[in-house]
């Protein structure tokens, strides 16, 4: 099964074949749990996440089209369930109210971010400590390059509450990696790494 | 922190780079690993899919199958009947003395031409151009039945119950009154809205040529028989049609003829359970029953004059909410902590005792440091649950009409009903152990493991419904509805739970009709 190209796979789910099926949650599943992890609140919101997400991908593979990749495919899929799924559960409900100020003080989080070596650990634990709101704009502007029109119409929030929450979200993050290097410093060069 | 960061780009960038980056690799510390629960849900999910899609595909050839099982006695009774018409012809050929006769129609005294085609009584007036009015009457085979008893099929154009009217003499039609030509005639008009059933009786000595005896009188279908007596538009005499069951004249024709209705539903129902006694164990703690939304599609058989068959699709649910205290032997799978907290996850097969029986179930405690909390030790929970099970209903009703009044009329329907469970969901709406030093209690449930619950369920069904005629097709219906099951919601479960559910539905309804 791990030989097998990205097109095949999807072929063998369309047909319905159960290996086929783990085959491909298996190929993707570390890679879709980091997505998950950087927009949930705690490991387990992330793995509810990644369920929902995965159901809807096997639900939609039928509208691949093969165009782009197949992980950039996946990837938009899961990020949509996720943030229907937040969205559920009223996480933005709170946005423009008065967040600001209060880290989501999760203990493994705050150990993950200073004890981790790996740098994608370490970024995800400390965009975790963020407010949900403020991780999920955050999430979308600067690493999935969606722009302040789209994350609104994704959040149903307006344009101007999306800069906002970014501005604010940028200015807790820089506090929590000051705060981080205080302890543990990180090296310039993976800083200045392109 | 290195100063590039202070720049909004760099910042970006870096979460980018770090953040961003996709590897299919998993770390080799397994922090981006998610647990083997997450694929045993998911697996669950899609066998569950795909076990609904192969229901859905046999609900849908049953409803189709059902619907063109209808429709093909729907058509095939009209031929019955007319060949029923044409043996009784046959055999008791009306002597043509018998028939008085009736004046010929003057072409001076109309504009409109002689007739043509010769017609006599009990021979089809070319009834399948026909149109029914499009009053608001029921179709013929909704239509209420009435508890007059039925007049003799063949009554005299003199009975005393039926007002006689002279026939009018050539030149001298009613008002809108035309002689039937040809069978274009037949076709409805416009202004085509009520049906009167006058009789005229044939004024003396008007002896003429029988074939212009035949004349449709627009507004009010009148068309006669040679005996001057109208006749409905299969050719047979008033007094015919008088006889059938229905209170609406001029469509006897229809009598007993099979007719399809169906419609959609939506309501609401009360959804509770019963526990019988001294069947074991009973669940601690409160529970409560909930309302559930429920909704479908409805179809029925009319199998006579006051009986009909139903069946349908509907989604229904019973829906819970529990408040009890249960004691759990807590398995400890992984021990974390910080300066101020300790916290506990469970083994993936730590179950729990719900209202629909065990469920495994994740908890994550937190504690306080110093109060640990061994592996098995046994802690006491108290546990709201808000539960709902999803069923697929298919009932099979037999309903009898009771009557009405103008465009009321109501009806009574019993039956059974098959549940087929297609979904679970449980909501841990509140946790709080009684045990010193436990801060804080997540649960979540594996999904898709309700394995705890009965595939299927059967209960009975009692209605009554009210009809509420909004056009000459179309229905509104109210139905209170009452349901009992039969078996238990469980499947090896520790005690019966026994599912009622009491509410009210309203449809919208259309109804073929008995026309050819």
């Amino acid at each position: 099964m791990t030989n097998l190209s990205d097109f095949h796979l999807v072929q063998g789910v369309l047909r319905g074949d159960p290996q086929f099926e783990e085959g491909l949650y298996r190929r993707f599943s570390h890679t879709m749990f980091r997505v998950c992890l950087r927009y949930a609140a705690n490991r387990q919101e992330a793995e509810d996440l990644l369920q929902e997400g995965f159901m809807r991908v096997f639900a939609d593979l039928r509208d691949y089209r093969g165009a782009g990749s197949l992980e950039g495919w996946i990837r938009r899929v899961i990020i949509r369930a996720a943030l229907r799924a937040l969205r559920q559960r009223r996480v933005f409900e709170q946005l423009d109210e008065q967040a600001d100020g209060r880290l989501l003080a999760g203990a493994d989080d705050a150990e993950d971010a200073q004890r981790s070596a790996d740098d994608a650990r370490q970024v995800t634990a400390l965009l975790r400590q963020l407010p949900a709101g403020y991780r999920t704009v955050l999430n979308l502007f600067a690493i999935e390059g969606y722009s302040h029109d789209e994350i609104a119409g994704l959040l149903g929030i307006s344009p101007g509450t999306s800069r906002s929450q970014l501005s604010k979200a940028r200015a807790m993050l820089r506090k929590l990696l000051s705060a981080t290097e205080s302890t543990y410093p990180m090296q310039p060069e993976k800083m200045k790494q392109p | 922190m290195n100063d590039d960061l202070f720049d909004d780009t760099e910042l970006d960038r870096w979460l980018r780079d770090n953040a961003g980056r996709y590897n299919r690799t998993p770390a080799p510390d397994g922090w981006d690993t998610p647990s083997n629960a997450v694929w045993e849900g998911l697996r669950a999910g899609l066998d569950r899919r795909k076990k609904r899609r192969r229901y859905g595909w046999l609900w849908l050839f049953l409803f189709c199958g059902l619907f063109a099982g209808g429709l093909i006695a729907y058509r095939q009774m009209p031929a019955q009947a007319q060949r029923t018409g044409q043996q009784t012809q046959a055999t008791q050929p009306p002597a043509s003395g018998e028939r008085p006769s009736v004046p010929a129609f003057d072409p001076q005294a109309n504009t409109r031409p002689a007739v043509a085609a010769p017609l006599t009584a009990g021979r089809p007036l070319a009834g399948n151009r026909l149109k029914r009015p499009s009053a608001p009457e029921a179709p013929a085979c909704l239509a209420v039945p009435t508890n007059n008893p039925p007049a003799p099929a063949q009554a005299p154009v003199s009975s005393p119950e039926t007002p006689t009217l002279p026939f009018p003499a050539p030149g001298r039609l009613p008002q809108h009154s035309i002689p039937l030509s040809r069978t274009a005639d037949l076709r409805p008009e416009p202004d085509f809205k009520d049906i009167t059933v006058r009789r005229f009786s044939p004024s003396p000595g008007a002896e003429g040529n029988p074939d212009s005896s035949k004349i449709l009188i627009l507004n009010a279908i009148k068309i006669y028989a040679p005996s001057g007596e109208p006749l409905n538009r299969q050719g047979e005499s008033a007094a015919a049609a008088d006889s059938t069951v229905f209170s609406t004249p001029g469509l006897g024709d229809r009598i007993n003829r099979p007719c399809l209705y169906a419609g959609l539903t939506s309501g609401i129902f009360y959804t509770s359970r019963i526990l019988p006694s001294g069947s074991g164990q009973l669940p601690n703690g409160q529970e409560w029953g909930a309302w559930a939304q429920a909704y479908g599609v409805r179809a029925g058989l009319l199998l006579g004059k006051r009986w009909a068959l139903e069946t349908g699709l509907q989604s229904a649910s019973v829906h819970l909410s529990a408040q009890r205290n249960i004691q759990v032997r807590y398995q400890v799978a992984q021990e974390q902590f910080d300066a101020q907290t300790f916290a506990y996850r469970s083994a993936a097969e730590q179950t729990i005792e719900t209202s629909f029986g065990a469920m495994q179930m994740r908890m994550n405690l937190s504690r306080e440091p110093n109060r640990p909390i061994a592996n098995q030790e046994v802690l006491e929970f108290l546990l709201r649950t808000d539960e709902r099970v999803h069923y697929l209903r298919t009932p099979v009703a037999l309903r009898w009409r009771g009557g009405g009044a103008g465009r009321w009329q109501w009806s009574l329907g019993a039956g059974l009903g098959i549940n087929f469970e297609n979904g679970y969901d449980l909501e841990v709406t509140a946790a709080r152990a009684n045990r010193t030093g436990v801060r804080n209690i997540t649960a979540r449930r594996l999904r898709n493991r309700a394995a705890g619950l009965a595939p299927m369920l059967l209960d009975a069904q009692l209605d009554a419904r009210l009809h509420f005629r909004l056009t000459h097709r179309w229905s509104l219906q109210l139905t209170p509805e009452f349901r009992y099951g039969f078996n238990s919601m469980y499947r090896n479960g520790p005690f019966r739970s026994i599912a009622v559910m009491g509410g009210m539905q309203v449809g919208l309804f259309w109804t073929g009709s008995g026309s050819n």
